[in-house]
């Protein structure tokens, strides 16, 4: 479990230490204050697929995912400015992430002057693509370091190694639904060990007009169908609703993410009022079950006070972090469970 | 200001127990010209939780979450003595430990800790029993002297009334004495008896005079 996270020059963070992470951190703050490039900095130092997650987050961001082939140094940095503090690709960036159990991983991403290959006189090659090249360089604690220099071509990014999860994470964004093949895929891989039925019961639970889950072809794709009470066929789950397709979606990452963890952005989205409680209940259920670690995010002062009552009898497995924007940098303050639970029940405004 | 508190916009706070202490302290600041502070009291929405006295720690706790509070350098609790000084402060201060990150007093006015110190004021005054109401109804009855003998025999008329401790006594007096006097709305609380156009409480009377100089000094 993430305990520590140091981040600096990434985004809006010239320098940022959070400590004292819990099972399941909640994340507030202002708009711009730097909740999401957070979770970009968490869900970055995760994989080495984080070149292309930097453009997806991007799209995200509904901040254009397109870009040029860059002709030049200048071009090619700043495809990859906005990554860096005030746009700063002269300084690296660098993320620590460091674990309950003593375990540490790292992400630095700079620029870097290109190794030339020799001449056979031995002098260095003069190129048109002598500028610079982003490497992306990941630290495990004891396991050999990954670098990565992806380079932009037309028909995208070229990353040369396969892209390695060396750390189960993934990032549920409202903006950006997971493919149904995917969730199906990820049901299956449940459902084959057996182990799809809390899924099923949390969603009975939840829902109590679903009577069942199954994988079912849908114009020749895998799709997850849900058996709807009173209902002479099986339907499509996108078809049933939002808000069930979310929790499903959120759970079936909880459970396949195991050991790992989930950073779910606007929690509130998708769900009517009422469902809040029981939905923290059973997200901290199965982050329990799953020994799953938790990043979620929310503007909604119903989805806050939800939490209470999971809050009461679990307070320990809970801190709240803040995004504060200042004049020159974004910080994140972190307040425990208890003190969570007591802004709660004495209603002070703490978003 | 109990509920949707955005900001705290002093480095200096004052925690009372309700809304009638809020009330009065932010009258007494107002009238005689004392420092600003930022004041705040327990909320008794939470059925399952107390508010009042019972109800600093979960009070304290929250108010680190507060915007505003990293710039706080001192709290002051204000409190009731009721029928035992000691055993009233001795809870207050326990409510005060129950919360991480402040340090409790080891008697009335003398701030104990750092980032935030905190102090106790205790009501009416240090060692002496009562409460608020207990002041109220002084600076009340020297500006409605002809009310005390009537409140006196009212009570002589209601025989179960003498058998009540001199808080409740206190208490049930406040009320009368506003009730009475307040002929927009009997109904008038502690809260709202400064809002009214009759001077029920005046807040210039010397009984404040402790008080009011305790505050003039905690906050400069």
């Amino acid at each position: 479990m993430i305990e520590r996270v140091l981040v600096e020059n990434f985004r809006c963070f010239q320098s940022l230490e959070v400590t004292g992470l819990k099972r399941v951190n909640v994340i507030v703050g202002k708009n711009s204050s730097g909740k999401s490039a957070f979770m970009e900095a968490l869900f970055l130092s995760s994989s080495s697929n984080a070149p292309n997650a930097a453009f997806q987050m991007r799209a995200i961001r509904k901040a254009g995912a397109g870009y040029q082939v860059p002709g030049d140094e200048l071009a090619l940095r700043s495809i990859w400015a906005d990554l860096f503090f005030d746009f700063n690709t002269e300084e690296k960036i660098h993320i620590q992430l460091k674990g309950t159990a003593g375990d540490q991983r790292q992400l630095s991403i700079a620029f870097r002057e290109r190794t030339l290959q020799g001449s056979p006189s031995g002098k260095a090659l003069e190129s048109a693509t002598a500028f610079p090249q982003i490497v992306f360089t990941w630290k495990r604690g004891g396991g050999r370091d990954i670098v990565i220099k992806p380079t932009v071509t037309p028909t995208g990014l070229d990353i040369h190694d396969a892209p390695v999860d060396f750390f189960p994470m993934i990032w549920f964004n409202p903006g950006a639904a997971d493919a149904p093949d995917l969730t199906a895929k990820r049901y299956s891989e449940l459902s084959k060990r057996k182990q799809a039925q809390p899924i099923v019961e949390a969603i009975r639970g939840e829902y109590d007009f679903v009577e069942d889950l199954s994988i079912e072809f849908h114009s020749g794709l895998p799709m997850l169908f849900a058996t709807i009470k009173g209902k002479p066929q099986k339907v499509p789950i996108g078809l049933v609703s939002d808000g069930i397709q979310r929790l499903i979606t959120i759970l079936l990452g909880i459970a396949y993410y195991k050991n790992g963890a989930v950073l779910i952005d606007q929690l509130e989205d998708g769900f009517y009022f009422d469902h809040f409680p029981s939905i923290w209940k059973v997200i901290y259920s199965f982050s329990v079950r799953y020994s799953t670690q938790l990043f979620i995010s929310t503007h909604s002062d119903e989805c806050l006070n939800a939490v209470r009552d999971t809050l009461e009898a679990n307070s320990g497995d809970f801190a709240l972090l803040r995004a504060e924007r200042n004049d020159k940098t974004c910080t994140i303050g972190r307040f425990s469970g208890d003190s969570l639970l007591s802004a709660i029940q004495q209603k002070v405004e703490f978003r | 200001m109990p509920n949707g508190e955005v900001i705290i916009d002093c480095p200096k706070i004052i925690l009372c127990e309700g809304s009638g202490d809020a009330a009065f302290l932010r009258h007494l600041i107002e009238v005689r010209h004392l420092p600003r502070f930022y004041l705040t009291y327990p909320t008794h929405h939470d059925p399952g939780k107390p508010g009042g006295r019972g109800g600093f720690t979960e009070r304290l706790k929250a108010l680190k979450l507060i915007r505003g509070f990293e710039k706080v350098t001192d709290v002051l609790v204000v409190s009731d003595n009721d029928d035992s000084p000691t055993r009233r402060f001795q809870e207050v201060v326990e409510l005060i430990e129950g919360a991480p990150g402040y340090s409790a007093p080891r008697a009335p006015r003398v701030p104990a800790g750092a980032g935030p110190r905190v102090t106790i004021f205790m009501l009416p005054t240090d060692n002496t029993p009562g409460q608020l109401e207990t002041l109220c109804l002084e600076s009340c009855l020297s500006h409605w002297p002809e009310m005390a003998r009537c409140l006196n025999a009212f009570i002589a008329c209601n025989a179960h009334l003498a058998e009540w401790d001199q808080g409740k006594q206190e208490k049930m007096k406040m009320r009368t004495m506003i009730a009475s006097i307040c002929s927009s709305d009997p109904n008038t609380s502690l809260t709202h008896a400064w809002d009214r156009t009759e001077d029920i409480i005046p807040l210039e009377h010397e009984c404040f005079n402790d008080l009011s100089n305790f505050l003039q000094a905690f906050g400069a």
